[in-house]
């Protein structure tokens, strides 16, 4: 036997018996492949010593059930929601962000009015309770429940449907309409007494895109972090709209915020938000709200149109849909032109 | 129809109860394995979490012909391929120190050595760049690595893990240990560790 040969055998472990022999006299004689096989003998005692059982943590399948408790309620909850407003990232990410990230995109779009208003509460909808934190101090933090506004049957069909076949707009299909990059001034006659700006505003359809970063980081403490990463923001105008806090049944916490950071200062952002801890999990995605903005424009207006056949305190209860649908199209426009969008996941 | 196969049926029913003497049986083997990949305690037990919530979603596509202990290592270890590799530093720990895992400290027991203090302190350290050599690799050739060496398993086993022929896991396996060795040597001559051959050889040299 040659070297060559015996270098291509010394490495496996299943040797016919003359392989194994021709080998061994080889080996007697050759030290250089002898020295070869001696590394390979100790490179596999060494792993073979590392092969002791390690104790299994307590209560290692009451977390996994727990898991699937929860997770079984989040999937009917993230169901019940509109397609547009579900994630599209990685499985770890689904499984681990779905409820919440469709939460903080919701309310994301409903911030606006709750700056003005301080608390939403839309009627029929009586789990829609937005709170924001006009003061950007992470020191009060409210779990938010949210249900889709979207699946809030029209209270007026008739008026829809009028409007409908009012507008020119609304006969072309959606991507006639985005690439027609028609104005749309719309009208009404009442104006809502609780909002300070009363005029409905004017949109484009025109095609948008989000882009989103998501970042799951784990910290040692999640309130220093949720501070450092707040002040941060605020020094560097990054917008911050939602903080959502979320207790886990193992006593852990996770906390996700949603910026809107300006597309220059995006890199510095995620450069500082890397070092906050450990990097569990980092994703990017451009979402295509061409559709998504087509649909909701629709909406407004309809609303907008019920309003006006509506009286007392139907129209004001119009007025509250009106305004969270028009902030949401304000923040889809803003996000789309010049930002990109940051959702932190902080846990410990 | 035996007991795993029962719970398994009951669990594809949505009876979390079911699923949970499932876990109760094959986490240790899960977790030993997932321990022995990650090399990190935390991250062995977060990987074996995510194992049994894939199992329990994916229970549908077990076909009972399998083992169900090779079905769950086998998601065991794609997960573990599949897992973003994390920037930070691998987890290197210290052979003897008790791995930190908050209440569930443990020791890990090492092998017997021969009574010599200066032989067991030399395989310690011989043992801790073997570790990190193998922390260094890419994670298909770890993989390979972990399951035959340490674990102990079968090429045929193997295969289906890995879900591979049994050819291509000799032949990562070969790869795998060639790569090894290189890195072995690497990091013990970074370290000043010197090796059994390159000792051999100083002796006859001195002599």
């Amino acid at each position: 036997m040659n070297c060559r040969k015996a270098k291509n055998i010394l490495v496996l472990d299943e040797l016919l018996l003359n392989e194994q022999r021709a080998l061994s006299d080889h080996l007697a004689v050759c030290s250089e492949c002898a020295v070869e096989a001696e590394y390979f003998g100790a490179i596999s005692k060494a792993l073979r010593e590392m092969n002791s059982p390690v104790k299994t943590p307590d209560g290692l399948s009451a977390q996994v059930i727990s898991r699937l408790h929860s997770e079984n309620t989040n999937r009917e909850e993230v169901n019940s929601l509109a397609p547009c407003h579900r994630f599209r990232w990685s499985q770890a990410w689904k499984r681990s962000l779905a409820a919440a990230a469709a939460v903080v995109l919701l309310i994301g779009g409903l911030m606006g009015i709750a700056t003005r208003l301080g608390v939403l509460s839309i009627p029929g909808n009586p789990a829609v309770v937005v709170k924001n934190n006009p003061s950007n101090q992470p020191a009060v933090k409210i779990p938010v429940q949210i249900t889709n506004t979207q699946n809030t049957p029209p209270t007026g069909n008739e008026s829809v449907q009028s409007q409908k076949s009012d507008s020119p707009l609304n006969s072309l299909p959606k991507s006639d309409k985005a690439a027609n990059n028609l104005t749309i001034q719309a009208t009404t006659q009442q104006q809502a007494t609780t909002q300070t700006t009363s005029e409905p505003k004017v949109f484009l359809n025109v095609p948008r895109l989000i882009e989103c970063i998501l970042w799951k980081i784990k910290v040692g403490n999640i309130n220093d972090a949720a501070d450092k990463v707040l002040v941060w923001a605020k020094t560097n105008g990054i917008s911050y709209s939602v903080e959502n806090e979320i207790p886990l049944d193992d006593g852990r916490t996770i906390n996700i915020f949603r910026f809107g950071a300006p597309k220059t200062s995006a890199d510095k952002f995620s450069n500082f938000i890397s070092g906050l801890g450990e990097i569990l999990e980092k994703d990017r995605n451009a979402r295509d709200v061409t559709d998504e903005f087509a649909d909701k424009l629709e909406k407004y207006h309809s609303l907008l149109a019920q309003k006006k056949n509506s009286d007392g305190q139907q129209t004001k209860q119009l007025d509250a849909e009106i305004k969270a649908v028009e902030s949401e199209l304000t923040l889809m426009d803003k996000e789309a032109q010049d930002q990109v969008v940051f959702i932190v996941w902080l846990q410990n | 129809m035996d007991a795993v196969k029962q719970l398994i049926e009951k669990s594809l029913e949505n009876d979390l109860s079911a699923f949970e003497q499932l876990i109760n049986i094959y986490q240790s083997r899960v977790f030993n394995l997932g321990y022995q990949l990650t090399n990190s305690y935390a991250d062995a037990q977060d990987l074996t979490q995510e194992v049994f919530i894939k199992a329990y979603y994916s229970l549908k596509g077990f076909r009972n012909e399998a083992d169900f202990g090779t079905w769950l290592r086998k998601i065991t270890v794609n997960l573990w391929l599949n897992t973003k590799r994390k920037r930070s530093i691998p987890n290197v720990i210290s052979l003897d120190e008790p791995i930190s895992a908050g209440e569930n400290e443990v020791y890990r027991d090492l092998a017997a050595t021969d009574g010599d203090p200066e032989q067991s302190l030399e395989n310690k350290e011989f043992n801790g760049i073997v570790r990190k050599a193998l922390g260094e690799l890419s994670r298909e050739y770890q993989a390979v690595i972990v399951l035959r060496e340490i674990e102990g398993y079968s090429y045929e086993e193997m295969s289906l893990i890995m879900n591979c022929s049994l050819g291509t896991v000799k032949s990562r396996l070969n790869r795998a240990r060639q790569v090894l060795k290189q890195q072995v040597i690497k990091l013990a001559k970074e370290s000043g560790y010197v090796l059994p051959g390159t000792r051999k050889n100083r002796v006859v040299e001195e002599v």
